[in-house]
């Protein structure tokens, strides 16, 4: 007799590894997009830096002095959004080698976006002047916890999707 | 057919394109203005039509990329008609530090042809305000990765919000 149940939950087991393999390598070809100036500043793909700019254009402002710079180039997203996406990044690799599920609450969330609301809150105020390493690091927190919610998002429609 | 269903998410990506649009909003809103955005979608969606408060996940997919798509699109206009009044945008304030970065790199024929066409859509939008292949390629950039940030934050949200329902 075949046991439907096991069939399904290995199954979804298995596309839930495939999805988390696909956002991980997503985000890595996304952070690529970013860096690419700055790692093969001399090679021939440079000539379409200006385009990828301005596809990134779309989701950062990409403020020069908010960037960090390297041989030459800034990265094409500010140093918060390079902290949020390579948190992400970082994140879903880490989710990789995680088997059991995370028990996600919304109050996490709003924990990890709390010290970048405090950075914004802190150098808009005055209170110091703004910080690349710091920003950076509040949006890799903030990051590293938000693919946790996604990750779970594409669980939940995968698991929908096999049961239907 | 409800009208309204989708209304929710023709209002919030509207609102995200006039964010992107105002100097200084997307300093801070970065890429969360268009997931955000979603959000509010779901917000709006359980006022208007008095839906569940828990969110499908085929809803959340739609609400993200309808949201996406009008945001994509109204900030395109928005672009087209500030760049038609001012006869500039970032491309071409850009475009002068982007050329002396890039030739201080002496990339030879393939940089210059590139440069060519660059050059002349700065050209069109300085003098006619308006480029056709800036255009388009902003079209596809703005739809792209709107989409694909509004399928993001409809997922989140539809994960906090159900969490939170529960």
């Amino acid at each position: 007799m075949i046991n439907f149940g096991t069939i399904n939950s290995s199954k979804i087991n298995l596309s839930i590894r495939i999805i988390k393999i696909i956002l991980s390598f997503l985000l890595l070809v996304w952070c690529f997009g970013f860096l690419f100036a700055s790692i093969f500043p001399k090679s021939g793909v440079i000539v379409i830096y200006p385009i990828i700019k301005q596809i990134y254009s779309v989701v950062c402002h990409q403020t020069g002095y908010k960037s960090f710079e390297v041989n030459g180039f800034h990265f094409l997203v500010c140093a918060r959004c390079t902290g949020i996406y390579f948190g992400a990044l970082v994140g879903s690799v880490l989710l990789l080698f995680i088997r059991n599920p995370i028990n996600l609450k919304p109050r996490y969330f709003l924990v990890a976006c709390l010290p970048i609301l405090l950075d914004v809150f802190a150098y808009s105020t005055g209170i110091y002047s703004y910080n690349k390493i710091i920003a950076f690091i509040t949006g890799a927190i903030s990051g590293s916890i938000t693919i946790l919610y996604i990750s779970n998002g594409f669980e939940n429609f995968l698991q929908k999707k096999v049961y239907d | 057919m409800n009208k309204n269903r989708y209304m929710p998410t023709l209002v919030c990506g509207f609102s995200a394109a006039v964010l992107t649009t105002i100097p200084g909003i997307k300093t801070f809103g970065c890429c969360v203005i268009v997931p955000v955005a979603v959000w509010f979608a779901f917000i709006l969606d359980h006022r208007i039509n008095k839906t569940e408060p828990t969110i499908s996940t085929n809803k959340a997919f739609i609400f993200g990329i309808l949201t996406g798509l009008f945001a994509a699109l109204f900030t395109t206009l928005f672009d087209i008609i500030i760049t038609l009044i001012t006869h500039s945008n970032d491309f071409v304030e850009s475009l002068p530090q982007t050329e002396s970065a890039m030739r201080s790199l002496n990339l030879g024929e393939i940089w210059e042809q590139t440069l060519t066409i660059l050059k002349s859509m700065s050209k069109e939008i300085t003098s006619n305000g308006f480029s056709l292949f800036y255009t388009i390629g902003t079209l596809f950039s703005n739809i792209i990765i709107d989409i694909i940030f509004g399928i993001l934050g409809g997922l989140l949200a539809m994960v906090l919000q159900n969490k939170k329902a529960k």
